[in-house]
């Protein structure tokens, strides 16, 4: 009997594997119960894969200080926000040296306004405050305790410095690798939509990530609220963020009582910027009720009435002040 | 001399008849383009994470092979029975110690030349800068610490008797120095005595090899030591490179070389 040529086998064999392998990968993507493609990271690692995900958040705050970063030896704070992801709340924080600003960044009050300085469209650029904190935060260089480290230290990038002018970008492989290991973390998705819309222009690709995190995480009033800013920073489109805002506002009103209070900073940030849509439509009385809804989820409800008061003043004399029965007060 | 180069140029000639290097290179080279054919947001000037993950091969393989031709050089002239001819000319202990010290530095040297080159190109044609200086910098740098670890090996592969055995410790050892020899200090003032001075005076007595690494500086476009500190450096690395050397001689010149 003739003996077949070895190579002969092996493309046979070769042939027969990759013969079955399609096979069977058809049978499997036509199964009803058939679940999509994962990614690969799901694929090698599981539910493990979360565990690297803040790795890969640490990496962006990294590159984005250009490799000058406390490592696990020096004293730092563990839980102190970093600034890649930080950095989002910039313009918008909840109570800023006394006061709030709308999604635009301007201020609602007039309190502490003449304190601070204001761009041309009126937004504050003040931050020192939150400077301070992440200077301090930074701050894990001491001075050299002997000739070697002062050696080794002419080796090392010394100054706190944060990417601009477009090299913000550096930071997105790393927030793109981090959703993909938790598509969960709903943070990262804000923080990738923030640098591409913000710093690099990129509105098309954040809404993309936004529309992402919504469709893995489908009760998210955070990621809503930043598609809200897109809608009306970017696509100059009130009316649409007016929409998603208040869809926000339901998923935050249909959370656990524990939840509510854990997230009143979101329930403030949407009330507050619902009201000054209100405003600028010209429905006087609909930003009141946004206000007084704010007023109650606020650190500081003296400011909002300031606002109130002067809405009132504007269209003369009170109104009532019921609130709209759609959205309970937290 | 020329009995050194002599010695250095046989080890020159193993390092490219193995297949060591070709492998490490093939590889890194592939993760490499790999990694940069990634798109990111349809982002096209994003290039600092592949400087990073190309950097980061170009350490492990130099090391690799710095840390494996150096450990098979002495067992192997004994296991081949080929240090008995070797000695019988005149050649002295010291002189095979420095030239295989030497022969393992400039192949070093050559794979390092190769990997930079590949490593400019890349990020060069993606980057679209060029910046020479500071790459000749770095790999001047990285040269000096592999020769400090060359020098390592070259003692362990006195003290070892397995060439296994002393890759791997050797491996280990530069490793933690790389990880937390910057940091020994720090842990020191934070210990109780007596782990306090014990720990205090490994700090003072390793060589700090994360001192020749500027990775982070080449990835983030930040300025680099000048040539004063890189001089000096080398001169740091020149000094743990001698003593290491005479501390393999003076284990070597009295070692009986039968198996």
């Amino acid at each position: 009997m003739k003996t077949a040529s070895p190579t002969l086998v092996f493309a046979l064999l070769i042939a027969l594997a990759y013969t079955l392998g399609t096979c069977a990968h058809l049978r499997a993507i036509s199964r009803p119960d058939a679940v999509s493609a994962d990614g690969a990271f799901k694929k090698l690692l599981g539910d493990g894969r979360r565990l690297f995900a803040g790795q890969f958040v640490e990496m962006a705050d990294v590159y984005l200080h250009s490799g000058f970063y406390p490592s696990i030896f020096d004293r730092r704070d563990a839980k102190a926000p970093k600034a890649v992801t930080g950095k989002t709340e910039d313009n918008d924080d909840y109570a800023h040296e006394g006061h709030q600003h709308d999604a635009e960044g301007k201020c609602l009050t007039a309190e502490n306004h003449s304190s601070h300085k204001h761009d041309a469209e009126g937004k504050c650029v003040h931050h020192d405050d939150h400077q301070d904190e992440h200077e301090k935060a930074m701050d894990f260089m001491r001075t050299p305790n002997n000739w070697l480290e002062g050696f080794i230290r002419r080796f090392r990038i010394t100054k706190h410095t944060h990417l601009e002018n477009g090299e913000e970008r550096e930071v997105l492989p790393w927030l793109k690798l981090a959703i993909e290991l938790d598509p969960q973390a709903i943070e990262t998705y804000t923080a990738t939509a923030f640098w591409l819309r913000k710093n690099l222009g990129n509105v098309k690709e954040a809404e993309a990530v936004l529309r992402e995190g919504m469709r893995n995480n489908p009760k998210s009033f955070e990621i809503l609220f930043e598609l809200g800013k897109l809608q009306k920073e970017s696509h100059q489109n009130p009316v649409k963020a007016q929409h998603i805002w208040e869809a926000a506002l339901s998923l935050w009103n249909k959370q656990t009582a524990e939840a509510k209070t854990a997230s009143l900073k979101s329930y403030s940030e949407l009330t507050i910027n619902l009201a000054r849509l209100a405003v600028d439509a010209g429905n006087s009385q609909r930003a009141i009720q946004y206000f007084e809804l704010a007023k109650m989820a606020s650190p500081r409800p003296e400011a909002i009435q300031q606002q109130i008061d002067e809405i009132q003043s504007k269209i003369g004399g009170p109104t009532t002040n019921s609130l709209p029965n759609f959205f309970p007060a937290p | 001399m020329n009995t050194i180069w002599a010695l250095a140029g046989v080890v020159i000639k193993e390092l490219y008849r193995r297949k060591d290097f070709y492998v490490l290179f093939v590889l890194s080279a592939l993760i490499t383009v790999a990694a940069a054919s990634v798109n990111f947001f349809d982002d096209t000037k994003i290039v600092r994470y592949v400087k990073d993950i190309c950097l980061l091969l170009i350490w492990l393989s130099t090391l690799i092979v710095a840390v494996v031709t150096t450990a098979r050089q002495i067992p192997a002239e004994k296991e081949n029975r080929t240090i008995f001819p070797l000695l019988a000319k005149p050649v002295s202990r010291a002189q095979i110690i420095l030239g295989k010290f030497l022969g393992c530095w400039l192949a070093s040297g050559l794979a390092l030349l190769v990997f930079y080159a590949f490593f400019i190109i890349i990020t060069g044609s993606k980057e679209q800068q060029w910046h020479l200086v500071a790459y000749l910098k770095a790999m001047g740098l990285q040269w000096m610490m592999l020769g400090v670890v060359i020098a390592m090996t070259l003692l362990g592969s006195v003290l070892f008797s397995a060439v296994s055995s002393n890759a791997t410790i050797c491996l280990v050892a530069v490793g933690g120095i790389l990880f937390i020899g910057e940091h020994l200090n720090k842990i020191a003032l934070r210990q109780a005595e007596p782990l306090k001075s014990i720990t205090s005076t490994l700090y003072f007595c390793i060589p700090h090899l994360e001192l020749f690494d500027v990775r982070k500086q080449l990835v983030n476009n930040q300025a680099l030591p000048g040539f004063f500190d890189c001089g000096l450096a080398s001169l740091y690395a020149a000094a743990y490179v001698a003593a290491l050397l005479y501390a393999t001689w003076l284990l070597f010149r009295r070692k009986s070389l039968s198996t």
